[in-house]
């Protein structure tokens, strides 16, 4: 077998990919190690971001479809009905349960704001975090 | 990061987190080794003329980026590998990076069977099936690798046999190979 420059490096290039660490070396490259723990700590932060803002949102939706509820209902039969078709976490609920309970239906504006605010400020504490 | 993407294109927030809480370290040192790899490849074998702007890494961090942006879809529940998943993107991204640098698609399959693949490369392969004449269950590891088939598990189900044996003949192989450029070598020096 006749062995020019390219025909060994291209045998070369086989031997390697055949060797039995091919799929695993496992020396770590310090720069490399920066890059991708910087990009993590970003993609972890947006996501943090992004459960923040949508968590917001739901609760104004839930929030908007209490408040249409509440017009013609009672209080518990509105939300357990609203719970179950609104895709909220367990502290999400009992925050508006805890709110519903201590006020009357006629302050219904105020607990909304409280429960808005609450979610603003949340989320605002999430993005100084990330900060 | 990722450029405006419309609603309908952002991944779930489940997939987003998923690839954010993922060893990104870890797959972005295996997925920059595939890459250079996938490139010395490509660069030996193919005799492709690659340019040096772009380093392994910068496919390896593009790749990741793609699967959290929504640019290319990772389904979890399809494929939970994530690192099997972006090796496939990473992959994609080098041939694409060498067939615009060439201004079109260019076939980078089937060392032995795509007309277009260079003629040094199958003379190459011919000469390594005959010097395995004496261990030829050898050889199919070979046409494997030159049909783009190298993951193991991958040459174990097309040949019907287990890992283990693959890692096995690998590992003959490697030094079949090894000791055969060294005789050349020595052959050589000595003309």
């Amino acid at each position: 077998m006749r062995m020019d420059d390219s025909r060994k490096r291209a045998l070369e290039y086989l031997v390697d990919e055949m060797g039995e660490d091919a799929a695993g070396r496992d020396e770590r490259d310090p720069v490399l190690e920066a890059r991708f723990r910087d990009l993590k700590s970003e993609l972890q932060g947006q996501v943090r971001r992004r459960a923040a803002t949508e968590s917001l949102a739901r609760t104004r939706e839930f929030a908007e479809r209490l408040r249409e509820g509440l017009r013609g209902e009672r209080l518990k039969e509105a939300l357990d009905r609203l719970r179950g078709t609104l895709d909220l976490s367990q502290s999400e609920v009992a925050v508006c349960f805890r709110s519903l309970q201590e006020r009357r239906e006629e302050d219904v504006e105020g607990m909304l704001e409280d429960l808005l605010l609450l979610e603003e400020l949340s989320a605002r504490s999430e993005d100084d975090d990330d900060a | 990061m990722c450029d405006e993407p419309r609603p309908d294109e952002m991944p779930d927030l489940r997939v987003q987190r998923l690839i954010a809480e993922a060893d990104l370290v870890e797959i972005g040192h295996k997925l920059s080794r595939y890459a250079a790899s996938r490139i010395r490849f490509y660069t030996t074998w193919w005799r492709r003329e690659v340019p040096g702007a772009k380093e392994p890494a910068d496919f390896a961090h593009e790749a990741i980026l793609d699967a959290y942006c929504g640019r290319r879809r990772w389904d979890p529940d399809r494929n939970p590998d994530l690192l099997d998943y972006l090796r496939d993107v990473v992959e994609s991204k080098v041939r694409n990076w060498i067939s615009r640098r060439e201004g079109a698609n260019v076939p980078l399959d089937g060392l032995l069977t795509e007309p277009e693949a260079p003629p040094e490369a199958r003379e190459l392969l011919l000469d390594i099936e005959r010097e395995l004449a004496d261990e030829p269950e050898l050889w199919p590891i070979v046409r494997l690798f030159a049909e783009g088939v190298v993951k193991p598990s991958d040459v174990a189900e097309e040949l019907g046999i287990a890992v283990e044996e693959v890692i096995n003949r690998r590992k003959r192989l490697r030094r079949r190979l090894r000791r055969l450029m060294d005789s050349r070598e020595r052959i050589e020096d000595s003309v």
